[in-house]
């Protein structure tokens, strides 16, 4: 008779990322009342407008497939800052394309155009061994010319196009859910606290939607899904944690890396064809505006990993859509919802005994509560820069709780030992 | 005599950016022919209009800026910190370094010291910051300086609209009041006229080309003769080893960036002091600190190295503006090519390198092993065991 060997019970393990999923509910649930309390007291109903989460959206895809382009090529240990560059290529190339063949042509050219300069990336990286930052820089350089020139070549002498615009590209379809814009509109007048501020989140989120939008927003659980879910996404995050050892195990270490760049460079030109096909009908020059840069900061924000950076590429999104929709003043009241955030931050701090940050924490709230309290605008050259101070601040403060890829932007030849 | 070692290694240090100018050509040439142009033509117009006076001495004057770029990148190289921050710092030192020098009412020389001053110093208080976040937080100087970039950026449009702006000027253009005539830098023309070089009406060279030359000198005494200079070098090139010796690497970092930034407030000069005399928001000149990159690179941080390929680079500007007056389209290449073409050149020079160095080590394990194998054979074995 064959001993049975009695497995200890496991004991019952809650999955991770169930836990992570609630502690996010619970802040999205915390920062919505703080906004619509905010608002209720200023009377800035920018901030929970249907127009502002709307637009709010549209401005956060470009930024979060950006930085989801950045998470696949770091993910795979190779540091991309050639994602402004990839967009930029995107922009031109779904622009030559969308004027021909109509937006979803675009969007492929987008993605192609992208993926393209992504394998130029990864050619330099990982065949040749440069150093990823120059790589990315060079990237960055030659599209600038490179699409200027291009755009002479291609589009100067076309029908609205030039040296610095393409012709125009017919804008992808728009969708929304029959019937619900009237009632939570009707609702969203009437300013009732908390009410009003969900028909107003909702009509935002259920209206009016670019198709393309739907699709960059399922884009980040299915990222989630295929670096976390899968043996290709294990395999490559192996590769930009420990290459040699990932090497030991059989992983074609140059393969997943050029896979990931490529990808990277590939999302990133998506981004680009979204600003073609959704916002301007076209192509033009510094169309990008430093999207790839923002979208580098969102995952850094994000802590490379694929909510993060989209609760990132939300914020940066939403301070953008306000500043343009509403001008100075909704942002100003945005100084009070830092304050009243900050203010629970400490007091959470408070409570578990961490003194120091505590205090800190309580000091910028008050900081963000003075300034809210003297002054009646921010100065409008100021908000853009909100995306890149945050930031700085979370990098300067949570330093030690962001994790980066172990061997990311560090140099990989085949057959050398680590 | 010279020995072969060093007469290999001279060689490989030549090789290396020419085999990068080669890959560029090539690639360059490719593009051009793909897109209907002839790329020979458009070469061998380049370099026949290049040496005429006058484009020779528009590049000297171009590579001015560049040159100041490609040393306040290549300061960190040394010691391997990325300052891609040139390019904020350089911009908001100038903006203040203009707001200041307009301001003041000095003698002629003393101007001119007190703008340079301020320019230095306003850029090495930008580079202080991302320093700080290394040394005491860790943060990786290269992401802290592209979002410090995007800050001092916007910061520096709030300040010129809301403060520095020219108030009593014309219109409502976004500059700067100009810098009086004592706070301006005399041209070189007359000093290079003396000299052999023959400077055509109409054109100049900005007098800072002696500041540049003077600065190069510094550089490499600093970096190369100097207890500062071993100690940059050294932590470059071994931090651990540098730390075990008594080379605090944090003093190294701070004091590194610190003069980067003090560089880069170079960056801005030759506009505010010998062309503009203002920092005008729109039209001041953009990207210089990335160009810097590709600039030091390819002179291997070594300051003459940078001279030239500053150098270059400013020939690679004035020759293809120069084409577009040209009368054959087939040579008419728009002037964004001078862009693909550092750009080219950039990523080249970085793979040649590698390609180089990859090479040099196959050489030398080739010397090595031949070497040893005129050794004696240390452990003979001994006659007639084997059999």
């Amino acid at each position: 008779m064959t001993a049975v060997i009695e497995r200890p019970a496991a004991p019952p393990v809650r999955a991770p990322w169930r836990d992570r999923v609630r502690r996010a509910a619970i802040w999205a649930a915390l920062v919505f009342v703080t906004l619509a309390v905010v608002r209720q007291v200023t009377g800035a109903n920018a901030l929970t407008s249907a127009g502002t989460v709307n637009d709010a959206i549209g401005l956060a895809v470009p930024i979060g497939l950006a930085a989801l382009g950045g998470l696949f090529s770091e993910r795979a240990g190779v540091v991309n800052i050639g994602l402004e560059g990839m967009m930029i290529f995107g922009t031109w190339f779904a622009g030559w394309a969308g004027y021909q063949w109509g937006p979803w042509a675009a969007v492929l050219g987008g993605i192609a155009g992208g993926a393209l300069f992504g394998l130029v990336h990864a050619l330099a990286t990982v065949t040749f061994g440069v150093d990823h930052i120059i790589s990315g820089v060079a990237i960055n350089i030659i599209a600038v010319g490179a699409t200027r020139y291009l755009s002479s070549r291609f589009f100067l002498g076309r029908e609205d196009g030039g040296v610095n615009q393409s012709p125009s590209v017919p804008l992808i379809g728009r969708v929304g859910v029959p019937g619900a814009g009237g009632p939570l509109g009707t609702l969203e007048g009437k300013h009732w606290f908390l009410v009003s501020d969900l028909a107003g989140l909702l009509r935002g989120l259920f209206t009016d939607v670019s198709l393309l939008t739907i699709l960059a927003v399922l884009l980040v659980p299915a990222a989630f899904w295929l670096l976390w879910r899968t043996g290709f996404g294990l395999r490559l995050r192996s590769v930009g944690e420990s290459p040699v050892a990932a090497e030991s195990l059989g992983v074609p270490v140059y393969t997943m890396k050029y896979a990931g760049v490529v990808i990277s460079g590939a999302l990133a030109g998506l981004g680009g064809a979204f600003l073609v096909t959704v916002y301007d009908g076209k192509f033009l020059e510094n169309q990008t505006g430093g999207r790839g840069f923002i979208g580098l900061a969102a995952m850094i924000f994000g802590n490379w990993r694929p909510g993060g950076l989209a609760a990132g590429s939300a914020l940066f999104g939403y301070t953008d859509s306000l500043r343009l929709r509403e001008g100075s003043a909704a942002v100003h009241a945005l100084l009070l919802f830092a304050a009243i955030l900050l203010a629970i931050l400490a007091i959470r701090a408070g409570v578990t005994r961490r003194w120091i940050p505590a205090g800190a924490l309580a000091v910028a709230a008050v900081g963000f509560g003075v300034v809210f309290a003297v002054t009646d605008q921010v100065p409008a050259v100021l908000t853009p820069l909100v995306p890149y101070a945050v930031t700085l601040v979370v990098l300067a403060l949570a330093a030690k709780r962001l994790r980066m890829p172990a061997a990311d932007g560090l140099r990989y030849r085949k057959g050398e030992t680590g | 005599m010279i020995s072969p070692l060093l007469l290999r290694r001279l060689g490989m240090g030549v090789l290396a950016p020419v085999l990068a100018l080669v890959m560029a050509f090539v690639i360059v040439a490719i593009v051009l022919q793909l897109s209907g142009f002839d790329a020979f033509g458009v070469f061998g117009r380049m370099a026949q209009v290049g040496f005429l006076d006058k484009y020779l001495i528009r590049s000297l004057d171009k590579a001015v800026p560049y040159f100041f770029a490609g040393c306040a990148i290549a300061v960190g190289f040394r010691m391997a910190l990325f300052n891609i921050g040139v390019e904020g710092q350089y911009r908001i030192a100038a903006l203040i370094a203009a707001w200041v020098g307009a301001k003041l009412s000095l003698p002629p020389v003393l101007h001119v010291l007190a703008i340079v001053v301020v320019a230095m110093a306003v850029g090495s208080a930008a580079a202080a910051i991302p320093a700080v976040l290394k040394v005491t937080r860790n943060v990786n100087e290269v992401v802290s300086t592209i979002m410090l970039n995007f800050i001092l950026g916007g910061v520096g449009t709030w300040l010129l609209v809301s403060y520095l702006r020219n108030t009593s000027g014309t219109g409502n253009n976004t500059e700067t009041a100009l810098i009086p005539p004592s706070g301006r830098m005399p041209a070189a023309d007359s000093v290079l006229n003396a000299i052999g070089f023959q400077v055509p009406p109409g054109e100049s060279v900005t007098g800072l080309i002696f500041v540049a030359i003077a600065l190069g000198i510094v550089l490499w005494v600093l970096i190369n003769k100097t207890r500062f200079g071993f100690g940059l070098r050294a932590s470059g090139l071994n931090p651990i080893a540098a730390q075990a010796s008594g080379i605090s690497s944090k003093g190294m970092i701070i004091k590194a960036m610190l003069l980067s930034g003090a560089l880069a407030g170079f960056v801005g000069l030759p506009e505010l002091l010998s062309n503009n005399y203002k920092f005008v928001s729109d039209t001041f000149p953009q990207q210089l600190g990335f160009t810097g990159i590709a600039v030091a690179l390819l002179g291997r941080n070594t300051p003459l190295g940078i001279a030239l390929g500053a150098f270059l680079f400013g020939f690679l500007e004035t020759t293809t503006g120069a084409l577009q007056f040209s009368a054959n389209p087939a040579l008419k290449i728009p002037t964004e090519m001078a862009l693909v073409m550092q750009g080219a050149i950039l990523l080249s020079v970085v793979i040649a390198y590698e390609l180089v160095r990859r090479f040099e080590l196959l050489l030398e394990g080739r010397a090595v092993a031949k070497a040893a194998e005129k050794l004696p054979d240390p452990d003979p074995e001994p006659a007639g065991a084997a059999a």
